[in-house]
């Protein structure tokens, strides 16, 4: 029997989907927590004239064993809190070790950590994206309060949104930091303090009627669409509301127009993905319009 | 050296503290809930 890797965090949602999936496949499912790496867990990496092998927990994990891996690895939720500094370094530490355990197993990965990083980069999404032939908002990527300023002068309402979420600081009890995508008002212009010390991406606001989430698969396309006026107001990202009222999105299937579709998939072959969320906004005039890309975008958005 | 490296932390210590500006903008949500992904009440698998 073949065994597949699960390297993803324990709760994850989709996690009970996929392991029964591959059960129903013949396929035995091998379940890694990161999450509960390191203080949870033991991992030891040992490389010798014969090879390699890892131990994670009580189980060697040898060449050969697994054929395959999904991975979305997620260190260190469980690490207590630190000085600031030495949690991050743990974190790194402990991300280098489970990638690295990844990797040396040499299998099919879904997909490898690197390829994830190198497509998560907000700003290189938005040129690869314009070479696929997908429209982009106009944006620049600052951490200058002038140039800011200036673009909003000439692009009327903006956005701000993160090139990187924040780090967590304590253990995963405690409430996660975040910063969803924003509309910026005259008075967010007029205070851009401490914009010199982290850039952020600033983008035309698109008006909007549809939310779209395109969940590919190789080279299958699953589309949902969310009401821009059902889902509630005003807000820029579905997610504010969704999170604060705990309240599942009305998400519906999608027909995504052919040539939106050719663009998506030409982004995510760029980038070596197998699997990618794709976000784009749908406008009034029915023009679709990219806003990014998540490798690790969970999936699972269809009713 | 004793002596310098207590200078040097106190130095420190009195260095303003500036917030970047994404702080501003900055919420906490709930435990166990990934920024980016979906939220915690989402629609299920298996369709």
């Amino acid at each position: 029997m073949s065994r597949v890797l699960l390297c993803v965090r324990g709760g994850a949602s989709e996690l009970p989907a996929v392991a029964g999936a591959l059960r129903e496949r013949g396929a035995e499912p091998v379940v890694f927590d990161p999450s509960a790496f390191p203080s949870g867990a033991a991992l030891t990496l040992a490389y010798d004239r014969g090879g390699f092998h890892g131990r994670w927990a009580d189980r060697f994990v040898e060449l050969g064993e697994v054929s395959a891996i999904w991975q979305g690895v997620v260190v260190g939720t469980a690490l207590p809190a630190m000085q600031p500094g030495v949690r991050e370094t743990c974190v790194s530490a402990s991300e280098l070790a489970v990638v690295g355990l990844l990797d040396s197993l040499q299998v099919f990965q879904l997909d490898p950590f690197w390829t994830k990083m190198r497509a998560d980069n907000k700003p290189h999404q938005l040129r690869i994206a314009q070479r696929a032939g997908l429209v982009v908002p106009e944006t620049i990527v600052s951490n200058d309060p002038a140039a800011v300023r200036a673009f909003a002068w000439r692009c009327g309402p903006v956005i701000a949104k993160m090139l990187v979420q924040p780090a967590s600081t304590g253990p995963a009890d405690d409430d996660a930091p975040v910063v969803f995508t924003t509309a910026m008002t005259a008075a967010d212009l007029e205070q851009l303090d401490g914009l010199d010390l982290c850039p952020m991406i600033f983008q035309e606001r698109i008006e909007n009627q549809r939310d779209v989430r395109v969940t590919v698969v190789g080279k299958r396309l699953f589309s949902v669409a969310l009401d821009a006026v059902a889902r509630g107001g005003d807000d820029v990202d579905w997610r504010r509301q969704s999170y604060a009222l705990d309240r599942v999105p009305a998400w519906t299937r999608y027909e995504l127009p052919t040539v939106v579709a050719g663009g998506v998939v030409r982004l995510v072959d760029h980038f070596g993905l197998n699997y990618a969320a794709v976000d784009l906004i749908v406008r009034p005039d029915g023009g679709h319009v990219f806003l990014e890309l998540n490798a690790s975008g969970s999936f699972g958005f269809e009713r | 050296m004793n002596e310098s490296h207590k200078n040097v932390e106190v130095e420190k210590s009195e260095l303003p503290v500036r917030e970047p500006l994404f702080r501003r903008y900055q919420i906490k949500i709930k435990a166990g809930v990934r920024a980016g992904a979906v939220p915690t009440a989402r629609p299920p698998l298996g369709f």
